[in-house]
């Protein structure tokens, strides 16, 4: 944390300073993406920084730094979908059997599975690679892979776990 | 006989009209005591000062995105009767169980069901106060 201010001291004229701290960072990367309207944008930069003040209670200021780092440098942005992720990017290439026999795509209609055609006598369709066997259209249809920053939250989770006496807390998330 | 305003008058007048506003605008007047929500809460659930410190963090957060869209008079009609009528007692965590470790933070009934304990409300205590802020979140 001492370092991100110091390079946001150097990086900022002072009299930004206060716009350019972690939270807000964070806030930013996040509305920009998902098109935040004014109330979602404040409540999202309230949570952030109330989540940093936590961890501070705790004395878990390096894990809140080390998960708003991996945050900041490894999020990215489907732009699509208007989602702001730190997850691996989903991916629409599987093919799924629905089980339902065909001999032509026309027999696979009326299984309610979008994009349904007939291969091989078998019902099939366009899934998400995650192995769940969610239909999909596009990338943005699937829910994506392993968190990038995973590691980093469990840190910070434990830390937070550790240190309190509330078996009832639940911490502020970013997303 | 006419008044004379004299400088010393005036300023006598100023200091006072100041300090009245300054008292009617002060911080707390209108706001919840979240301090002592937070205390009677982690004292029911065992939490240590650290607890009690972070749930006035994540309150005044609450608060103020309340007060942002203007419920902040429902926000306080409804955490004083929280803390009026409030308790500490043992709730269902909605999960079934054999042991305390298949319990989230809670401990495992002799119903096998999941409980913890928790301050808030019993029955329809506060129930007027609640659907005022709860309404006042709606968008219809």
């Amino acid at each position: 944390m001492r370092r991100l201010l110091a390079t946001a001291i150097l990086l900022c004229p002072v009299m930004f300073a206060p716009a350019c701290d972690q939270p807000s960072r964070i806030c930013d990367l996040v509305c920009e993406c998902e098109h935040c309207n004014d109330l979602s944008e404040d409540y999202l930069c309230e949570r952030v920084s109330a989540s940093q003040d936590i961890a501070a209670i705790y004395e878990c200021d390096a894990e809140w730094s080390a998960y708003a780092d991996c945050v900041e440098d490894k999020g990215t942005c489907d732009e699509d979908g208007a989602n702001f992720t730190t997850r691996e990017t989903g991916s629409c290439s599987n093919t799924a059997n629905s089980g339902l026999s065909c001999t032509g795509d026309s027999d696979c209609v009326n299984t309610g599975i979008p994009g349904a055609r007939c291969e091989n006598m078998s019902c099939v369709y366009t899934a998400c690679n995650d192995g769940n066997g969610q239909p999909c259209s596009t990338d943005s249809d699937c829910p994506g892979g392993e968190d990038k920053c995973m590691s980093e939250a469990e840190k910070l989770s434990e830390c937070i776990t550790a240190a309190s006496d509330d078996p009832s807390f639940v911490f502020f998330n970013f997303d | 006989m006419p008044i004379r305003f004299s400088a010393c008058r005036a300023a006598s007048v100023f200091a006072m009209a100041t300090a009245l506003a300054v008292a009617l605008g002060a911080p707390g007047c209108n706001d919840a005591d979240l301090q002592t929500y937070c205390e009677e809460r982690e004292s029911c659930r065992g939490g240590n000062e650290q607890d009690i410190d972070a749930c006035v963090v994540a309150s005044e957060t609450e608060e103020y995105i309340v007060s942002d869209i203007g419920c902040s008079d429902e926000y306080v009609a409804y955490f004083d009767c929280l803390l009026e009528k409030g308790s500490c007692r043992t709730v269902g965590q909605g999960q079934n169980c054999n042991t305390d470790e298949d319990c989230f933070g809670g401990q495992c009934s002799s119903n096998n069901v999941c409980e913890t304990k928790d301050f808030g409300l019993e029955g329809e205590d506060c129930e007027v106060e609640q659907r005022a802020y709860s309404r006042c979140f709606d968008l219809d």
